[in-house]
């Protein structure tokens, strides 16, 4: 089926179709909602996210890529999940982590596994910035809207979710 | 300092495996599926009246070309006051007989004038023909009494015609009477229609500018043939008001 008659399909509440549509974004949005919320409650995110797309379906106008709209749609249901359990707390205190060098190197050869362990690992707040910054590309101030925060302090969350991650990586290496 | 590329190239698209159980529980979460019910009922509804609408008009259709006979057949007519009164029963059939023989007799008395009249014009007839080989010159005199008797005939036929309508009218009227069931019929399938399809059907245009698939093109083709498909019925029917 081509994408605008699936979409089509969908709005027309045929079920197939819909079948059709979780079948191909399911898995990549199954990894997004692991990225965000952890792997115990990815699934009933992922649930969630699914019917939030169909019922907001009628909306897409068909401008720009549909994966990204799909994308969009499960990063504000994971956004929206996390506040609602309130774990999504912007850290304020001082920056006063040192900085760890490590070996890019050491990054490259991780798997993306490995790489999904290490996240899972930063605290709710860091994790959400630097999914939103480094993996989905999204600009601080889309961000900061996002989040209901100052821009400011999504680059500090930032920067301590880097730090965080470089302490774990030589954690890790010297391990 | 970590590299950010890594994180991106191999987490952007990563995928998961998901539980097949998963979409039952989203699609229990889901509004039930009603697309399958609408076209069978509206199908249904078009189809139903269609067929009824298609009797009727075949009826008044048969009806209006049948033959002078059934003016003859004049019902029996009892008026309601004597009906009502139990005690005289044989006096409203005596009534009765004696007014179907009165009227049967009028019958046969305008039959027998309709008789003269036919013979009349079928004498005429051939005394214009005989004369007409004799004597063209009389061929103006003879279509003037060939119009004139046509003309009585026409009046007579007329006559006859009416009570023919009014005969048959009492008779059918009958069946008339859910006709005016039929217009509420056909605007409800019709609005129906748009209100169930009223999505697919504003969105064709987006739907030709797309790649054309087989099951596209039936379902567009579906919505166009529908719409004059219900003109013609409501013209099929106001036709069928005019002439009932």
């Amino acid at each position: 089926l081509q994408e605008k008659e699936l979409i089509q399909r969908c709005n027309a509440n045929d079920r197939r179709a819909q079948r059709l549509l979780y079948d191909r974004f399911a898995p990549l949005l199954m990894s997004i909602c692991r990225r965000y919320v952890g792997s115990n409650q990815a699934e009933d995110v992922l649930q969630d996210s699914f019917v939030r797309i169909f019922t907001y379906l009628v909306q897409y106008r068909n401008e720009g890529s549909f994966e990204g709209w799909v994308r969009r749609v499960c990063v504000n249901t994971c956004i929206r999940h996390l506040e609602k359990a309130k774990r999504l707390q912007v850290d304020y205190k001082s920056d006063d982590m040192p900085e760890y060098a490590t070996d890019s190197n050491v990054v490259d050869q991780m798997s993306a596994d490995e790489l999904l362990g290490l996240i899972d690992r930063l605290p709710d707040g860091y994790k959400t910035v630097f999914n939103l910054s480094i993996i989905e590309g999204y600009p601080h101030k889309e961000i900061a809207e996002m989040l209901g925060i100052e821009e400011s302090s999504s680059r500090s969350q930032l920067t301590k979710a880097r730090k965080y991650l470089q302490r774990n990586l030589s954690n890790k290496v010297e391990s | 300092m970590i590299d950010e590329n890594p994180f991106n190239s191999k987490l952007y698209n990563h995928t998961l495996p998901v539980r097949n159980e998963l979409w039952e529980s989203i699609e229990k979460r889901l509004p039930p599926e009603t697309e399958q019910k609408r076209f069978p009922f509206f199908w249904f509804l078009l189809f139903a009246s269609t067929i009824i609408s298609g009797a009727l008009m075949f009826g008044i259709l048969h009806k209006k070309t049948t033959p002078a006979i059934n003016s003859k057949q004049i019902p029996s007519y009892t008026s309601p006051d004597l009906s009502n009164n139990t005690e005289n029963t044989n006096q409203t059939e005596l009534i009765a007989n004696s007014t179907t023989e009165e009227a049967s007799n009028k019958d046969l008395q305008n039959s027998s004038t309709h008789q003269q009249d036919l013979n009349a014009s079928t004498l005429n007839e051939e005394s214009a023909s005989s004369s007409n080989a004799l004597n063209p010159s009389s061929n103006t005199k003879s279509t003037r009494s060939n119009t004139s008797s046509a003309g009585r005939n026409s009046s007579s036929s007329t006559k006859s015609n009416l009570s023919n309508n009014s005969t048959s009218s009492s008779s059918s009227s009958s069946s008339f009477h859910f006709l005016p069931l039929l217009l509420p019929c056909y605007f409800f399938s019709f609005f129906y229609y748009f209100k169930t399809e009223k999505n697919n059907f504003y969105s064709s245009a987006a739907l030709s500018k797309s790649v054309a698939s087989p099951q596209k093109v039936k379902f567009q083709m579906r919505q166009w043939f529908l719409i004059p498909m219900q003109l013609l019925q409501i013209i099929q029917l106001i036709y069928c008001r005019q002439l009932t």
